[in-house]
């Protein structure tokens, strides 16, 4: 009996190896392997397109923090980041509260609030290039029928980086409310019964049971929307290409830029390799807090 | 019996003779990133040459604007794919050629003598560290565009466009208005490229020469465009925009051709399309000038990839022929683009063309002081940033002086 | 009616009409995409913006498909996303089952590795992996389009959570009846994770439908852009054509929308289950 059991377990295991094969070779090769080469790239004074190859140690990284264009894109992208995360949650969640209201065509709702999460970063975008056209586009035209003469909202270096803000929360709006809405679905009613009973308001009810019972999701929520945020790219690209004036240059477009670009591959690797640790620091602290049971 | 043997055989050896041709037809494939009506004849001249040259096969292929074109064309070299040929903007080949990409233009012909027939100006645009490394293929100026209609609203003289930066502002002032009285204007005076991420530097760098500065110093070895001149060229253009308010920084799509801008800096390589395009009096004339009388010099070359011998040798064909006496001739009347070879601006079918197209006239006599940017590995890199440095200056209307100290820093740090 | 339900009624109008306002300011980026895209190519500009085409044409999806070969960028687009999803679901479920349901040495190792991989940014591998594909020939191919996709962490992952919530009991039944492994996956399993399946495929999907930057930098030539390819290089036009560029949006858009209201409950749902941001 026990030497069928050990049997079994060998040819378990031998099954087990071949269905994950295929999976595993994929990622070896395009995540693990990459992710290490990156590191060791990052020591090069390399090019993407000659054949040279010189290391300079920690040279990519020193010069890379003096760099002013460098530290102007990690200033934007925090502001980016702070202009991003706070409102954008805060309005899913004011959302999905209304929704949580046993309310008629919820579908339409739900749907209305996730489309823009499923559409293409590119299209979207160009939509809002266009919506945002200072003399024909639409944002223009109603502000100047209530009298107020909109500004150059992608071609102003002082309302670049707002406009490419508000494309992002309203593209992820839907997808933060679809969170808290499973996150508030969880509270039971009679919590809000008894506490009605109590004689609270619904703004003190808000405060007082709905923020604390969701307080998980909603750290879960903001600790991913940061890491979105750092990695904002399709935006930049399309509306601003990082300017003007480097007003909306970012750290991933500019990291494309230099692999990309001007292909200075250890430069560029030295930046990811940056990137890759923030995003680490916040995946661990996402992890350490608001683990949900794998 | 045996005519049907013979006719078989006869056919086959028609279909073999077909095949044999058809495999010893070299293709060759060409990129380039022209649009609109310079976009069809150009292909069409592509077309003009397969025609002609049955073993060779030029298979066109538009890979998006300059910007675009120019990635594509070092990723593909990054990649060991290069096309055979391509249209390179002029300051692209100094970077393809340390990449070891292309193949001079000595492997195929004695420069010296092959060049005899063009402009000194043609060929500097190409020559990197005193080789030719690439075809010359087109040329163009900036140069002003006007609405002769606009400037008779205001009082203006038509045939007198402004001569000096003083009497562009001058015109400027007149020329911008708010015309159905909501307070807000809606015809400005002046246009130009101020978007760093569109190539508003081979603007700026026009304004900096003619203000007497310059981009690097004397041996390249630095960047020196934080002089004096620098600045003045600066703050115009600030004063364009803030004090005189005649430049608007959100100019309205073809704000020109729709007659919302009276007065354009533009390539004369759009003359023809612009003038096919608008339906007012349109002037051209030569670009205001300041302490000096120059223009810049735009223009794109043709560059050969390392391949094989054959294809190598198959695309000088086709690169030579595209550039020659009658093609050039042709391009350029149908497009504005200034002759590359004396033979051909001394032609009479070009007198001719400059008679009937009075705003050519301009073009060539703008050609006389004409300068062209410096072909270095590190222009690309140093122009970005001098471009972005002016962009920042501009539109948050301060004293370029600390600005332009910290781009010239950040500048040398490409030029070794 | 009494006071308390006058209040209940006045305040639920309340929130239909904010949700409805909020709604609709979604939904208007979308709107004005769909009706710029059927005015003619100077309509958009005028001194003032109307809404409505004063005509509708479609010349501008004309211009889309013949000006630029949106076409081809679609045709594309679909081969690309359909060999990524394929290739994805079955991956994922081979490595999902391996993690639920076999028992093997080192099992919580490796599926911590896949769950650490998911951490990843792609940003911060995207110059090794062109380098790689480079190596390999492969630029400009569709293998170099899609190899990078056809496994990842999250759909093991997705799947390993599926199979853990479904009872063992059948399976073990069909095991001492003499069924393979194989067999039990094909037959019993699989027909009860369809849900899982869909949800599966059409993340997939989307997102291979969505992506940009890979193909952006591995493409060279236009015959094997795909359609977001193809529409950021419209953005970097100095002169626009917005009705064309809005035409080639909708293009773009609109399979993904239509395959998501298809599927749009059974999506949220286990999307807000999987909690995984993409």
């Amino acid at each position: 009996m026990v030497r069928k059991w050990k049997r079994l377990g060998h040819e378990q295991t031998k099954t087990a190896l071949l269905a994950l094969l295929p999976s595993f070779v994929v990622f070896s090769v395009f995540t693990i392997y990459p992710i290490f080469h990156s590191l060791y790239l990052s020591f090069f004074n390399v090019s993407l397109v000659a054949t040279t190859k010189r290391y300079v140690g920690f040279g990519n990284y020193t010069t890379l923090l003096n760099n002013p264009t460098f530290r102007r894109a990690i200033t934007n992208t925090l502001h980016y980041t702070m202009g991003v995360v706070p409102v954008g949650i805060f309005l899913a969640l004011v959302i999905a509260v209304l929704l949580n209201n046993r309310l008629r065509f919820l579908g339409f709702f739900r749907s209305a609030f996730f489309t823009p999460v499923i559409t293409s970063m590119v299209a979207v975008s160009l939509v809002w290039t266009w919506m945002l056209e200072p003399n024909y586009g639409l944002i223009n035209s109603l502000l100047s029928k209530i009298g107020i003469t909109g500004p150059g909202w992608l071609t102003d270096p002082k309302w670049a980086m707002t406009s490419v803000i508000i494309l992002s929360i309203w593209k992820n709006l839907g997808y933060n409310m679809v969170i808290f809405l499973a996150g508030l679905q969880d509270i039971p009613a009679e919590v809000y019964e008894s506490a009605q009973i109590d004689g609270a308001t619904s703004i003190q009810s808000f405060f007082r049971i709905t923020i604390p019972m969701i307080k998980p999701t909603l750290g879960f929520a903001t600790i991913m929307s940061i890491m979105g945020s750092m990695k904002v790219f399709g935006q930049i690209y399309v509306m601003t290409g990082g300017g003007p004036a480097n007003s909306t240059m970012v750290v991933v477009y500019y990291l494309y830029q230099q692999a990309f670009e001007f292909y200075r591959t250890g430069y560029a690797s030295a930046v990811a390799w940056i990137l890759f640790a923030v995003i680490l620091v916040f995946t661990i602290i996402q992890m350490r807090f608001f683990r949900t049971d794998y | 019996m045996l005519k049907k043997v013979l006719t078989l055989v006869l056919i086959s050896t028609l279909v073999l003779g077909m095949v044999s041709v058809a495999s010893a037809q070299v293709k060759i494939d060409y990129w380039h990133y022209l649009s609109g009506v310079n976009a069809e004849i150009h292909e069409a001249k592509v077309a003009e040459f397969n025609e002609l040259h049955p073993d060779i096969h030029v298979e066109v292929l538009y890979t998006g604007n300059q910007f675009a074109t120019r990635d594509k064309l070092m990723t593909s070299v990054a990649g060991g794919q290069p096309p055979h040929v391509a249209l390179m903007d002029q300051f692209w080949p100094p970077l393809m050629v340390s990449t070891g990409a292309l193949v001079p233009i000595r492997e195929f012909v004695d420069p010296e003598v092959y060049f005899a027939d063009y402009n000194q100006i043609s060929l500097d645009t190409v020559t990197i560290d005193g080789e030719q490394w690439t075809m010359p293929f087109s040329m163009s100026n900036q140069i002003l565009f006007y609405n002769k209609d606009m400037f008779r609203e205001v009082g203006l003289d038509p045939e007198k466009p402004p001569a000096t930066w003083d009497e562009l502002v001058e015109y400027g002032l007149k020329l911008t208005r708010d015309v159905d009285g909501d307070g807000k204007t809606d015809e400005w005076g002046i246009n130009f490229t101020t978007r760093a991420n569109v190539g508003a530097v081979y603007g700026f760098i026009t304004f900096l020469w003619q203000a007497g500065g310059q981009i690097y110093n004397d041996d390249f070895t630095a960047a020196a465009f934080n002089n004096e001149a620098a600045v003045e060229a600066v703050n115009f253009w600030i004063d364009l925009a803030h004090k005189h308010k005649i430049l608007t920084l959100s100019p309205p799509q073809e704000g020109f051709e729709v007659g919302r801008i009276a007065m354009q800096v533009s390539s004369t390589s759009s003359i023809a399309q612009t003038a096919a395009k608008v339906d007012f009096d349109f002037g051209v004339a030569p670009l205001p000038a300041h302490k000096e009388k120059v223009t810049g010099v735009g223009g794109s070359s043709m560059g050969i990839f390392r391949t094989t011998p054959e294809q190598e040798a198959a695309a000088w064909t086709f690169v030579e022929w595209m550039a020659n006496e009658q093609n050039n001739l042709e391009w350029s009347m149908a497009t504005g683009y200034t002759p590359l070879r004396k033979s051909v601006l001394n032609s009479p079918e070009y007198a001719q063309y400059l008679e009937e197209n009075p705003y050519i006239q301009v073009v060539i006599e703008q050609a006389e002081y004409a300068r062209a940017r410096p072909n270095l590995v590190s222009y690309a890199d140093v122009s970005r940033v001098l471009g972005i440095a002016v962009e920042e200056a501009l539109f948050a209307n301060i004293d370029p002086q600390q600005t332009l100290d910290n781009a010239v820093l950040e500048a040398n740090g490409y030029i070794w | 009616m009494n006071s308390h339900k006058l209040r209940t009624t006045i305040s639920r109008s309340i929130i239909y009409i904010v949700l409805l306002t909020l709604a609709v300011s979604m939904l208007l980026p979308f709107a004005w995409m769909l009706l710029s895209s059927l005015k003619e190519e100077n309509e958009v500009f005028t001194y003032e913006m109307t809404w409505m085409p004063s005509k509708i044409t479609f010349s501008g999806y004309h211009r889309a498909l013949t000006q630029q070969p949106f076409l081809l960028y679609g045709l594309n687009s679909v081969l690309v996303s359909v060999i990524i999803t394929t290739a994805q679901v079955v991956t994922a479920v081979l490595a999902g089952y391996a993690f639920a349901r076999l028992e093997f040495p080192g099992r919580n190792i490796v599926f911590m590795m896949y769950l650490s991989a998911m951490m990843i940014p792609a940003q911060a591998t995207i110059i090794p992996a062109f380098i790689l594909i480079r190596k390999l020939g492969l630029l400009n191919s569709y293998r170099g389009l899609t190899l990078p996709f056809l496994a990842t962490p999250f759909g093991a992952f997705l799947m390993r959570q599926f199979f853990l919530s479904m009872p063992k009991s059948l399976e073990e039944a069909a095991i001492i009846d003499g069924c393979s492994r194989a067999q039990v996956l094909l037959r019993i399993v699989l027909p009860l994770t369809k849900p899982a399946l869909a949800t599966l495929g059409l993340f997939s999907f989307m997102t291979a439908w969505n992506d940009f930057m890979w193909p952006m930098i591995i493409t060279t030539t236009a015959n094997m852009r795909t359609l977001q390819v193809g529409l950021a290089l419209l953005s970097t036009d100095i002169y626009p054509d917005w009705p064309m560029m809005m035409a080639a949006s909708v293009m773009a858009t609109l399979p993904v929308i239509l395959a998501f209201l298809s599927a749009q409950k059974q999506f949220i749902q286990s999307l807000a289950f999987t909690g995984v941001k993409f």
